[in-house]
């Protein structure tokens, strides 16, 4: 997967390239939107990670280009976190938009979710080692063993075993399970993973759900 | 005519503008009655004198003398009409004058036809005014007709009247001028407080706010000015040392952090550590990082709303719903403290739903860090005549220690044990608050009894 950052800021630039090559993509910086709008033209890219403010040619400019060029999802940063600025990007085709100082994992998550957009599995059956969950039924068996579960409780180990193997971040789990969106300083999220795995791991070997600090959440067999 | 401009700005010339206008709109009418009255009253005079004159020299002629003997005397008849350039004149009806005394040899009207004396008025090319009276009447022993004719020339009066009229038109440019003059020292004067209170305002900046102006000895009319300016003073005093208590908090808020992250990269760097001591050390930096963040997202967030720049784009709110979505989002950090909830809504509110959700939120977290353990945190919400009210009430320990005033401000923490591990940094409530204030709303805190704390807000609809 071929990423392309425009971004001018010289430290930002090069931790999202470093940040972003460690994820396994294969990454090019551009300094200014006009090399930016070049290097787009040149090759062809999966993503587009595209800066608001660039001095000369700014990112309003930069998105219509490559625009004209073909289809590329774009993800916005930018430093101003006015409404209109958010509405005019996502109208002009941005496929995400972030604001700075935004968090590089959540910035990762949401590259993946949009490269990955649509294959999201959707099953009526999810199984992980001896876990499994069935949607249809609303039932969750470990090890042949039924457990109950709070229906948000459900929801929360729906969305890990539908994204299994992916980390979900506490506003993405947030936003999944509650349709809350705001970026809450409490522990909600913790506290529910911890209540969901008292009950889905506490009395088994092995452990399913994994935190990882800082991050969030996943689980995987 | 930027010194025009700034001189009619003075209030004291404007004053006195007004008084001068006054003052010469006053005196120049006087003038002008007096005038009119005194021109009246001599043309009043002339008329009689002229009409009595006309009638006794009739009867003169047709009663005493016969005509061709005043003819022969004619210095008799000029002395007889005693003033100097009046005009006596007697005509037969023809038209030829018998006798005529003209020493100005002023044109004669022409012949008039009536039996009572007639006054009428000529002007001579000089635009002297002529008054004129005549009586017809038959002359002695010929018993011819004859028109008695006697005029007089204003000339005299007119010249008294101008300068009566220059005189008083001098009396009153000096009395106007002295008038002004002592207006303008009175009003000097007068507005001598307003200078003293100029004086003292410029005393205050702000390291000086205690400065007041003198409400009891001020002028009545400056009262109320003076009363305003100094509560002006008082809220402008509170809101600066709040200014600088924010400030002085907020730098106390940032300096925590960083001196952990300070003091905790130093330790490390001292000596070469194991990858898992560093990898301890970097999440436990990032904590506090985001810790910075989150305090910094909420400083631009209040700051926004205190601009008034944030937008509100409210939509309608079913209260029942949206409240029983965001209990049950915090429902299982509330059954960490072993405690409920228990909701009666109706109604809608019209509200930003992010910020609604927000304000809430904000609200429940403090209840369920601040209320005692193991009660229920009720939550009431109706709306009626177009206005939606939220209660949050929950049980407390002990309240003796909050300010109840204060809970709203800034960096207020009533809970002062805790607020070291607090996530919001005691900006919760003062979010909450901005945010009832950008929807023209109120937030309020009070005590109904012993034990218990109720939050009231209102959406105005």
């Amino acid at each position: 997967m071929a990423i392309l950052i425009i971004e001018d800021d010289p430290k930002t630039g090069d931790y999202l390239r470093k940040g972003l090559r460690e994820c396994g993509y294969s990454v090019d910086l551009a300094r200014t939107g006009t090399d930016g709008v070049h290097m787009a033209m040149q090759q062809s890219y999966d993503l587009v990670v595209l800066d608001v403010m660039l001095p000369g040619m700014d990112g309003w400019e930069v998105i219509h280009r490559i625009r004209e060029r073909g289809d590329m999802p774009v993800v916005f940063l930018s430093a101003r976190d006015d409404v209109s600025d958010r509405i005019r990007g996502l109208r002009l085709g941005a496929d995400d938009y972030l604001v700075k100082p935004f968090s590089f994992v959540e910035l990762e998550l949401r590259i993946r979710t949009i490269l990955r957009r649509g294959i999201v599995r959707e099953s009526d059956v999810f199984e992980a080692a001896d876990l499994r969950l069935d949607v249809l039924r609303r039932k969750v068996t470990r090890d042949g063993v039924e457990i109950a579960l709070t229906n948000k409780e459900f929801m929360l180990l729906h969305l890990l075993m539908k994204r299994q193997g992916e980390v979900l971040s506490r506003t993405q789990i947030a936003s999944e399970v509650w349709d809350m969106n705001f970026d809450s300083d409490t522990n909600v999220v913790d506290v529910a993973v911890k209540r969901l795995r008292a009950k889905i791991d506490g009395p088994f070997q092995q452990k399913l759900i994994s935190t990882i600090r800082s991050v969030g959440y996943s689980l995987s067999a | 005519m930027m010194r025009l401009r700034l001189h009619l700005n003075s209030l004291i010339v404007r004053l006195l503008l007004a008084c001068i206008g006054v003052l010469c709109l006053l005196t120049g009418a006087l003038g002008t009655y007096f005038y009119h009255s005194v021109r009246l009253a001599q043309e009043h005079r002339i008329e009689t004198v002229l009409s009595g004159r006309a009638a006794y020299f009739a009867r003169l002629v047709s009663e005493m003398y016969p005509l061709e003997e005043l003819k022969e005397r004619p210095l008799l008849v000029a002395r007889m009409l005693g003033a100097e350039r009046d005009v006596l004149a007697f005509r037969h009806s023809s038209g030829d004058p018998v006798i005529e005394v003209n020493p100005d040899r002023l044109p004669l009207p022409p012949v008039l036809d009536a039996e009572r004396p007639l006054i009428r008025q000529t002007v001579t090319t000089d635009g002297v005014e002529v008054y004129w009276a005549s009586v017809r009447t038959r002359a002695l022993t010929t018993n011819d007709t004859i028109d008695v004719l006697v005029g007089h020339p204003m000339s005299e009066e007119r010249a008294m009247l101008a300068t009566f009229r220059d005189r008083f038109f001098m009396a009153t440019l000096a009395g106007v001028a002295m008038a002004a003059a002592i207006a303008f020292c009175l009003l000097k004067r007068g507005l001598q407080p307003v200078h003293q209170m100029a004086t003292r305002a410029a005393e205050v900046h702000p390291g000086q706010l205690h400065v007041r102006l003198d409400v009891k000895t001020a002028p009545s009319e400056l009262r109320a000015l003076a009363a305003a300016f100094n509560a002006m003073l008082d809220r402008l005093a509170d809101g600066y040392q709040r200014l600088s208590q924010f400030s002085a908090d907020l730098a106390h808020e940032i300096r925590t952090p960083l001196g952990i992250l300070i003091g905790q990269t130093q330790v490390t760097l001292v000596q070469p550590r194991s990858p898992e001591e560093y990898r301890a050390i970097l999440e436990s930096n990032l904590e506090e990082f985001e810790s910075l963040n989150r305090l910094s997202e909420n400083m631009l967030f209040l700051a926004r709303a205190d601009e008034g720049r944030q937008q509100v784009e409210r939509s309608t709110i079913d209260l029942d719903r949206e409240l029983g979505k965001i209990l049950d989002y915090f429902e299982g950090l509330a059954l960490e403290r072993d405690m409920a909830f228990s909701l009666e809504a109706s109604g809608t509110a019209s509200a930003s739903a992010d910020l609604f959700r927000r304000a809430i939120g904000n609200l429940i977290v403090n209840a369920i860090r601040h209320g005692r353990e193991g009660t229920t945190i009720r939550i009431r919400a109706d709306a009626s005549e177009g206005q939606a009210t939220v209660h949050v009430i929950n049980a407390v320990d002990d309240l003796s220690s909050v300010q109840l005033h204060r809970l709203f401000d800034r960096f207020y923490q009533a809970d002062q044990a805790r607020s070291g591990n607090s996530a919001s940094h005691g900006l919760g409530l003062a979010i909450v608050d901005a945010i009832m204030r950008l929807h023209g709303g109120s937030a309020e805190v009070s005590c109904p009894q012993a034990g218990e704390i109720r939050f009231r807000l209102v959406f105005p609809g």
